[in-house]
């Protein structure tokens, strides 16, 4: 890949992308592009293909939190810089390169406002290829890497180094203490060798929603849903209305929720079961897509992502199936966010296997 | 196994399983049955075409997860007749989005309110063996039917319980005689056979109870099943022909009685009308066995049965008749009808003779389905000798009332004049005969012979008045009466002559007033 610049221009698509790879999760990407083209301040930002670094170490850096906290209060500068400081003091390790812990949703977005505020370039990769809610869903977690050491905090100078820990104890920690950072705090995790990316993490997912946000930006009214579809590498699940949402406020963890959309055409029931994201989909009650893979609910007219927590019924949309990272279809890793890792009682569906 | 399998909405309708309610709303219950399996919540498990798939327990939350639409799916897959759940209780229930699937996919989803697995079993059973059912229906049929002498109203609540349906008696042409079940339209009172009628879905099946006299229906127990499968109908046949060997056992019980009454009452009645009863305490303690009371004053009826009907089985019918209408009297059979008296205590006056009336009118229209009848009243007496002074009347204006439609076949015997109970009581069975023979050589002449001959009596002799009221010229009527005078030979100024003329043309003309 050669090198390339992210510069205001891209930032439309960069948005657009990676609120679809947020599969209905990790924030409104919409307020992150605004933080980020102020950040930019019309300069531009490199975006390095990790085979172009000669070697060394680059760190996954992003927010942590609540992404309706982020989207009140948005970072006003120098969030990262002392968290990063914690970790090269910790490992004695100076980065090359940033990459961003999640593509989905803000946090692939916040990898340039870091990587803006550091002066560092940002590396086209990602440890989700996708918006997954908890940290022990990160793919260095997945394949039994640590996460630690790894620190979180603020431009006040509030900060929370962990190490040693397994990321479950890591995840756990984290999202009890964020309560004491205001809702959502900057993070940093431990650095990766450049030379081990390609197996620890996944490569090209920024480029990924760059793409996917420039084909994505010509969605119109009038456009065929099934066109643009085919264009992202995506399948029309279903185009119809909203019919039902029911959000179940029990139990621990995230909210579960359902929502029910009624085909136009033929009557087909589609039922997207949700969490933080849309985690699988029933089309006529079978089982048809699950995790990995991606779901974007999609705004009929405008083509805009709806994220789980807006939508409502009534709604005219459009389901996409996109196709999730190839990476979490390795064995090795596939439980980590397979539907069982949501408490869905289901193996989760490859594409191939469905057709 | 006999006949069709069952549809789902008939497995419904059988009452055993009614416990479970469609929970996807009402389409789609109108496939067949062949099965009944169990299922895991989670797993389809085996199921095969046509079974209804019953989970015997769900977790909580089940209801709204998408696990139940992945089930509704696989079992649409398999072709499932429909899924069965425990009802839900509480808040819980489907979602909006799971019920529109199952009508999607056409596959009813049940809530079984009572315990999954005793349905389930009964399910299994009444599929598979409907005929095991049918047998502990019978037996519990019969066993509560033979605990006692039943009436026909006491068989039907009997039959009610057992078939959890309501149970009704139809009289002979269909009318319901218990309130719960109305007849279906295609119910033919006629066929005099056990009919099983299913319209709009709903089944009703009704079952004769012969009469004393072959081919005749007395009565029929009829149930409404609602939606019944058609084992649960022939079922329901043979528990109301149980019911019908009840039914007949208690009218052939009640008939022993009322013959033993009627005869009593006979007796009693002969004696009260020759005036054998006597008087004083005896005759009076005589009379209250049987319910009579001599003393007071009474007014009689009589109602006169029009064409040929056994008095004895409708006495009971014109009792609740006269019942209904709060007319209290005392009842006897008698040759062509009954004989009956109100008795007060103080002498009757016009507003109460005027009631009785109507009242009688009414018992008149009550009794329309059983038979015709025409009634006569009597005047009010005192005491016993009164009482048969009022008997005579009645039965004198019943027989007046006969042919009398246009007063409704009721008669008080105040309206009566003179010459018309002169007249009744010439119209005997000796008399009439004589009376035609007299007349006779008449009517194959020309000349309206009978009517002015009946004309000129009736004119007192005055040929001049029957030339008016006929509208012919006096001298025609001379001539026909020199006639009459021929063909008869007898002599009109001859006052005996007259008198046996005079009578037989009213015997004749009343009989047949088109001559």
């Amino acid at each position: 890949m050669p090198v390339r610049h992210l510069g205001e221009p891209d930032v439309d698509h960069l948005a657009r992308g990676t609120a679809l790879l947020g599969s209905g999760g990790g924030g409104q990407t919409d307020a992150a592009a605004r933080l980020l083209r102020r950040s930019l301040a019309g300069d531009r930002i490199p975006l390095l293909g990790h085979e172009e670094l000669p070697g060394g170490h680059v760190v996954p850096v992003g927010i942590v939190g609540a992404v309706s906290a982020f989207t009140e209060r948005l970072p006003s500068g120098g969030e990262w810089a002392p968290v990063l400081a914690a970790i090269e003091d910790r490992t004695r390790t100076r980065p090359a390169g940033l990459v961003s812990i999640e593509a989905g949703g803000v946090n692939g977005v916040v990898a340039f406002v870091a990587a803006a505020e550091l002066g560092l370039p940002v590396i086209d990769a990602d440890l989700q290829g996708r918006a997954l809610p908890r940290l022990d869903q990160m793919s260095v977690a997945a394949l039994g890497e640590p996460l630690t050491p790894l620190a979180i905090g603020d431009a006040t100078g509030r900060l929370l180094v962990l190490d040693g820990l397994s990321p479950r104890a890591t995840e756990r920690i984290v999202r009890s203490a964020l309560t004491e950072f205001g809702g959502w705090a900057a993070i940093v995790l431990r650095p990766l060798p450049v030379e081990l990316l390609d197996r620890l993490a996944i490569t090209g997912s920024l480029s990924r929603a760059l793409d996917l946000g420039a084909r994505h930006a010509a969605w119109t009214r009038d456009a065929d849903p099934y066109e643009v579809a085919a264009s992202l590498g995506a399948r029309v699940l279903v185009t119809g209305r909203v019919v039902e949402v029911v959000r179940h406020r029990s139990g621990v963890g995230f909210g579960r929720g359902s929502v029910i959309v009624r085909a136009d055409r033929d009557g087909v029931l589609v039922r997207l079961e949700m969490e933080n994201e849309y985690l699988l989909a029933l089309v006529d009650g079978r089982p048809a897509v699950s995790t990995p893979d991606i779901l974007c609910v999609l705004d009929r007219a405008t083509g805009l992502p709806v994220p789980c927590d807006t939508v409502r019924g009534g709604a005219e949309v459009v389901a996409l199936h996109l196709p999730g990272p190839a990476f979490w279809w390795r064995p090795e890793v596939v439980d980590a966010v397979a539907p069982r890792a949501f408490g869905l009682d289901t193996d989760p569906i490859r594409p191939e296997a469905e057709r | 196994m006999t006949g069709a399998v069952p549809t789902l909405r008939e497995l419904l309708g059988y009452p055993p399983l009614a416990a479970a309610a469609p929970l996807s709303g009402e389409d789609d219950l109108d496939r067949p049955v062949t099965g009944v399996t169990l299922i895991d919540p989670a797993e389809a498990g085996e199921v095969e075409e046509g079974e209804i798939a019953v989970c015997p327990a769900i977790p909580p939350g089940y209801l709204t997860s998408w696990r139940l639409d992945a089930v509704i799916r696989r079992l649409h897959d398999r072709r499932a007749a429909a899924l069965a759940v425990p009802a839900p209780e509480g808040g819980e229930t489907m979602l909006d989005g799971s019920r529109r699937l199952a009508r999607h996919l056409r596959l009813p989803v049940l809530g079984i309110g009572a315990a999954p697995l005793r349905w389930a079993g009964t399910a299994a059973a009444f599929v598979h063996a409907p005929a095991v059912q049918a047998a502990e229906h019978l037996r519990r049929a019969h066993r509560a039917l033979t605990r006692g002498l039943l009436s026909p109203q006491e068989v039907a609540r009997t039959l009610t319980a057992i078939l959890d349906r309501p149970v009704a008696v139809f009289g002979p042409d269909g009318t319901p005689i218990t309130v719960p079940v109305g007849p279906p339209p295609d119910f033919d009172p006629y066929a005099g056979a056990a009919q099983i009628l299913t319209g709009n879905g709903r089944t009703t099946v009704a079952v004769p109870v012969p009469g004393m006299a072959g081919g005749t229906v007395d009565l029929w127990l009829a149930v409404a099943l609602g939606n019944a499968p058609a084992a649960w109908a022939r079922c329901a046949r043979d528990v109301l022909q149980a019911g019908t060997l009840a039914v007949q056992r208690w009218q052939a019980t009640r008939r022993g009685v009322l013959e033993r009454d009627a005869r009593l009452r006979a007796g009693m009645f002969g004696d009260l009308l020759e005036g054998r009863l006597g008087g004083g305490e005896t005759a009076r303690q005589r009379a209250a066995e049987v319910g009579w009371r001599l003393d007071g004053w009474h007014v009689a009826f009589h109602l006169a049965v029009l064409g040929q009907v056994d008095l004895l089985q409708h006495t009971d019918a014109v009792a609740a008749a006269m019942a209904a209408e709060r007319v209290e009297a005392a009842l006897v059979e008698r040759g062509d009808g009954w004989s009956a008296w109100t008795t007060t205590r103080a002498e009757p006056g016009q507003d109460a003779s005027r009631d009785l009336l109507a009242a009688l009118q009414r018992i008149r229209r009550r009794l329309a389905t059983r038979f015709d009848c025409a009634i006569g009243v009597g005047r009010g007496y005192p005491d016993a000798g009164g009482l048969t002074r009022s008997l005579a009347e009645a039965w004198d204006a019943a027989r007046l009332a006969r042919g009398r439609p246009q007063t409704g076949r009721l008669v008080h015997i105040d309206r009566l004049g003179l010459a018309q109970l002169l007249v009744a009581w010439a119209s005997t069975e000796t008399f009439v005969p004589t009376a035609t023979r007299l007349l006779s050589p008449l009517e194959a002449q020309p000349g309206e012979l009978v009517a002015t001959l009946a004309a000129y009596l009736d004119a007192g002799g005055s040929a001049a008045d029957t030339a008016a009221v006929l509208g012919v010229h006096r001298n025609t009527v001379a001539a026909r009466l020199r006639r009459i005078e021929e063909l008869l030979t007898v002599d009109l100024n001859n006052p005996d002559d007259r008198l046996a003329l005079h009578l037989a043309c009213r015997v004749t003309l009343d009989r047949d007033p088109g001559l």
